[in-house]
């Protein structure tokens, strides 16, 4: 990690408040959604876009000054006004407790994104047993844990939900961040293999994979690294916050009623090539 | 189908959405998404093709489509006419002659000024065990949805390339993840159109061209009239959902590829298909018993069972 101050990444909130959206304006009237990891980055982005469209939201995340600052960020510039919950979706009970709050205020759930997770950057070889058991543990387990929370409260009520996963690029591995491909990875496969058991319940279960996007989650990474990956896709560019809550919009709403067990890559074509190498390039892969 | 004229529930559930219904589906885009936009819809006379020449219009494009036969464009056209107010061109060709398209694209460009988005949904298959196959027929199925996409895309880019502008391809495919059953011709032909798709996304990336498809699975539309009744009534359960998406469904992801929305989106391939890539079986030509004995035997956990 580095001394130097923190490099600003992508849409700040006035841009997120004035992002010009494809969607219409009253899309999302009478929705209710929650979504993981609402504090920063991605999930924040995903939280404005929401609330813009007229959902009713939920953010959850570990910190609540996070949370607050997203609430309070949609409050002055949209006039509307979203809940918190500060928890870890590490815990099963408190999966539970946020799905109560949520139930018990609006008796419904209509749109659950997974959103909340996170890695470091590391050499797998030196990873720690607790390491790779926290990455499991957030981005699988927590993420599992959630779906199921939803889905039995869906069955219960014998109302429809759709659940979107934030996962990641993993469709050529993630050399240096090994751990969160195992983990996400696990989550595509777990969401294609719940669209078919959970069809029967009209819950449809959907994976965002984003390739690299502008936002203060990039600073996790060492600026050595960071500053190229913009180079690691077709366009030569990054991604915006807004490219993944849009698709998230596409796949949750009614544009995507036909679809389920679906991965969306948006990623600028990285799936096809470029090379993040988010811990730097090992010498042995530098081209001669 | 005849403007207007109504369809029953079970034709419904199997051809689609009406004409009527076209106009009037709810949309989740903002209504100018596309204002000013330039779309050319291959296919575009009837079925998806319909469908998503009908959106893009609602949603402010100028639109022109292409097709074989005059009649089912001049429809479309007179529905969008009567229905929105609009225009749109239409251009009688097939898209396996290269020289055809490259005087679509000319009269495209001149008639709109350029070109925003492609959306290739021409194609077509027929269901037919593929040991019986001719030789005509095998290339037919080739030459149509392989060569002619291609034919398509490459003229669309070179017009890009030379005049310095950006440009979107969407590929109406079909699901080809676990292989189609008596449409091998076009499972061949539209993996070759996927994999074209994700190389050309590279290759043009630096043209500001993205290259994604849609593969739709079972879609109530006017294509199912191709089948059999009894094949066509098969498509409905052949996924997890246990019913047949509609042209709409296929319309609205392809005004998200082509929209802003998409914009670091290439080399894709977006299934809208119900879960069908995961799940469900459709024998185009009549499941053949082998197949039957299996899922006897498999269901009641002894051996196969001759219904």
């Amino acid at each position: 990690m580095t001394d130097a101050e923190p490099r600003v990444w992508g849409l700040d909130d006035d841009a997120l408040a004035a992002y010009p959206t494809v969607y219409r304006s009253d899309l999302l009237a009478g929705q209710v959604a929650i979504i993981s990891g609402g504090g920063t980055g991605l999930g924040r982005a995903m939280a404005y876009l929401f609330a813009r469209l007229g959902a009713e939201v939920m953010i959850c995340s570990r910190r609540q000054e996070n949370l607050e600052a997203t609430a309070t960020g949609i409050r002055e510039r949209l006039g509307r006004s979203i809940d918190t919950m500060a928890m870890t979706i590490r815990d099963p009970d408190a999966v539970a407790a946020l799905m109560d709050r949520v139930w018990s205020k609006h008796g419904r759930l209509d749109i659950l994104v997974n959103n909340g997770g996170g890695q470091f950057p590391q050499q797998a070889i030196d990873y720690s047993v607790k390491g790779w058991n926290a990455v499991i543990d957030t981005n699988l387990n927590g993420t599992w844990y959630m779906m199921q929370q939803a889905a039995r409260r869906w069955r219960d009520h014998d109302q429809p939900g759709s659940i979107v996963n934030i996962v990641a690029d993993i469709w050529r591995g993630m050399p240096g961040i090994a751990h969160t491909c195992a983990a996400r990875a696990g989550v595509v496969y777990a969401s294609r293999s719940l669209a078919v058991e959970w069809a029967p319940y009209r819950i449809r279960v959907n994976c965002v994979a984003p390739g690299t996007v502008a936002t203060p989650g990039l600073n996790v990474y060492p600026p050595e690294a960071a500053k190229n990956f913009h180079r690691a896709n077709p366009m030569l560019r990054c991604g915006d916050a807004m490219d993944i809550a849009e698709a998230v919009v596409y796949l949750a709403t009614s544009s995507g009623k036909f679809i389920t067990g679906e991965c969306l890559t948006v990623d600028g074509g990285q799936q096809l090539w470029g090379e993040p190498w988010p811990n730097g390039k090992p010498e042995w892969f530098e081209t001669p | 189908m005849v403007e207007g004229k109504a369809v029953s529930d079970a034709d419904r559930e199997l051809y689609g959405l009406d004409d009527a219904e076209l106009l009037t589906q709810p949309t989740v885009y903002h209504p100018e998404l596309f204002a000013g936009r330039s779309v050319l819809v291959s296919g575009g006379g009837t079925g998806i093709g319909r469908a998503i020449a009908v959106l893009y219009a609602r949603l402010g494009a100028r639109v022109a489509i292409c097709g074989r036969r005059a009649e089912p464009l001049a429809e479309t056209a007179a529905l969008i006419r009567k229905g929105l107010g609009v225009e749109i061109a239409t251009h009688a060709m097939t898209i396996r002659d290269p020289d055809q398209v490259g005087a679509l694209m000319d009269a495209v460009w001149a008639g709109h000024g350029g070109l925003d988005v492609l959306v290739n949904n021409a194609g077509g298959q027929f269901a037919q065990n593929p040991m019986d196959y001719s030789v005509n027929g095998w290339r037919a199925v080739i030459d149509t949805n392989l060569n002619g996409t291609w034919h398509m895309m490459q003229a669309a880019a070179r017009r890009w390339r030379d005049q310095g502008r950006p440009g979107c391809i969407i590929n109406i495919v079909v699901n080809i993840h676990r292989g189609t059953l008596q449409t091998t011709h076009s499972a061949a032909a539209r993996a070759g159109i996927v994999y074209l798709g994700r190389s050309l996304a590279v290759e043009w990336a630096p043209l500001g061209i993205r290259v994604n498809c849609v593969s739709p699975g079972a879609i109530a539309s006017n294509g199912l009239r191709n089948y059999s009744r009894e094949a066509a009534e098969q498509f409905r359960y052949a996924n997890p959902m246990r019913r047949a998406g509609d042209g709409w469904d296929i319309a609205e992801a392809c005004a998200y590829l082509g929209s802003p929305a998409g914009k670091f989106i290439t080399g894709e391939a977006l299934a809208v298909d119900g879960g069908y890539q995961m799940l469900g079986e459709v024998w185009a030509a009549g499941e053949p018993e082998y197949f039957r004995l299996g899922r006897g035997a498999r269901g009641r956990g002894e051996g196969a069972d001759p219904r």
